[in-house]
């Protein structure tokens, strides 16, 4: 609902925006996690989501129920790690909460898509690589993928509690 | 006698009259950028460097100064470039274009005055417009009905054709490179009667400067996106972000293929295993 909602709107009044958050606008705070440039990059982030959901099978549900909670914790991570960031769009980030649900729940293919996101995520960090699938001028956000990571690090944990909690 | 006489004081200047009504010609009005950034012949020199764009860009857009600032006022040129300015100023990667006043400028500046209007407006890339009119003014077949005078004020004898082309030219102010360019021309044809003709192939020359801003902003639009192309597979241009730029969460192509692979291995496990 929210995925939709996000990209049905004009990008300009849902996305994250440094100077909009703290002035009267904190729906950004959800909806810049959704919304998307181009419909090129919303297939794209798509498909990536997709495949995780392949890879995890059957829980990979209450990872995306979780997706909406942990939204405005990933905003409010690339307000404090990105501080050169103005605007943001895209999924991805919260991508990198499922590739963290991967690696711990979905085996071997899980813990090889996680070893070698990993390695991207320091590439990009690198070197500023851009992607095919944002439009001219608009740079990957390494930022947003490493908080998604160590979110999803972080809701592992507390899954893991949860589970083996007595009931 | 005395009719003599003044026919023969008022020979002359019925003969002038005739020649300023029927002035036909040529006229001009340019100003390049090869005059204003090389205006001493010099060579562009060749530095094989690659510029380096920080994005968002502050761009500033100015006509570049001619010999005869006079033919497009100030207000007017003005009004042209804000034109092409609301034409790009939502893209992502451009902060703010600014719009640099031709007073700014010195004629034959060089790039050293484009680099201190740069510094003024705060700006790392300019769009300069050069612009060549021509006019050609011509009397037609209806021009005999001048000499009753009052054809002068009613008929459409005087003719004009104006053709206008307009460039801009962008440079990275830091490394002098050009970036790309794109044209945008107009031809405008019309008559009127001679008392009017001052004032109307006036109203037609700005139409035609109107009129190649019109055709220039999709042009400029398709070199800019051309440019983008060969920024990334030609790497023309190294492109680095700075404090205030949009970002974007996104895998790459080679990325998403091997999200693919592994989840095609994983329903291949699972299938076996089932």
């Amino acid at each position: 609902m929210l995925l939709v909602t996000a990209n049905l709107l004009p990008g300009d009044a849902v996305e994250w925006r440094r100077g909009a958050i703290g002035h009267d606008e904190p729906w950004r705070l959800w909806t810049g996690q959704f919304c998307h440039w181009s419909g090129l990059h919303l297939a794209g982030n798509l498909a990536a989501a997709a495949a995780i959901g392949v890879i995890i099978g059957r829980p990979v549900r209450r990872w995306l129920a979780a997706l909406p909670l942990v939204a405005p914790l990933l905003s409010l991570f690339l307000l404090v790690a990105a501080p050169g960031l103005e605007s943001y769009r895209g999924l991805s980030g919260l991508v990198g909460v499922l590739v963290a649900a991967a690696v711990v729940e979905g085996g071997t293919p899980g813990r090889l898509l996680g070893i070698v996101y990993l390695g991207k995520l320091v590439f990009d960090a690198a070197t500023g690589s851009g992607s095919a699938l944002l439009p001219a001028g608009i740079g990957v956000t390494w930022a947003a993928h490493l908080g998604g990571l160590l979110i999803g690090a972080a809701l592992a944990v507390a899954f893991r509690i949860h589970d083996r909690r007595p009931r | 006698m005395n009719q003599t006489l003044a026919a023969l004081l008022l020979a002359p200047v019925i003969a002038t009259g005739c020649a300023t009504w029927f002035d036909q010609g040529r006229q001009a009005q340019r100003a390049t950028v090869v005059d204003y950034l090389y205006p001493k012949g010099e060579q562009p020199t060749l530095t094989p460097s690659t510029p380096e764009l920080k994005l968002p860009l502050r761009v500033g857009i100015a006509f570049v100064p001619g010999e005869r600032a006079a033919d497009l006022p100030e207000a007017e040129r003005e009004r042209l470039l804000r034109k092409v300015k609301d034409a790009f100023a939502s893209r992502p990667y451009i902060a703010a274009i600014e719009v640099i006043p031709t007073t700014y400028l010195r004629a034959r500046g060089g790039f050293d005055n484009l680099q201190q209007a740069a510094q003024m407006f705060n700006v790392e890339v300019v769009a300069l417009l050069s612009y060549d009119q021509v006019q050609f003014s011509d009397s037609n077949r209806l021009s005999v009905f001048y000499w009753t005078i009052v054809g002068g004020y009613f008929v459409n004898g005087s003719q004009y054709d104006v053709n206008t082309l307009v460039d801009a030219s962008v440079f990275d102010v830091k490394s002098r490179q050009l970036l790309f360019r794109a044209p945008g021309s107009s031809q405008i044809k019309g008559s009127s009667p001679l008392v009017k003709f001052s004032e109307a192939s006036r109203e037609a020359r700005g139409e035609g400067y109107r009129q190649a801003i019109d055709t220039l902003i999709p042009q400029l639009d398709a070199q800019l996106e051309n440019f983008k192309v060969r920024v990334k597979e030609e790497k023309v241009a190294h492109v680095v972000n700075k404090p205030g730029y949009s970002g974007g969460g996104a895998s790459d192509l080679a990325g998403l293929g091997l999200f693919g692979v592994l989840a095609a291995l994983a329903a291949l496990r699972k299938r076996r295993v089932g």
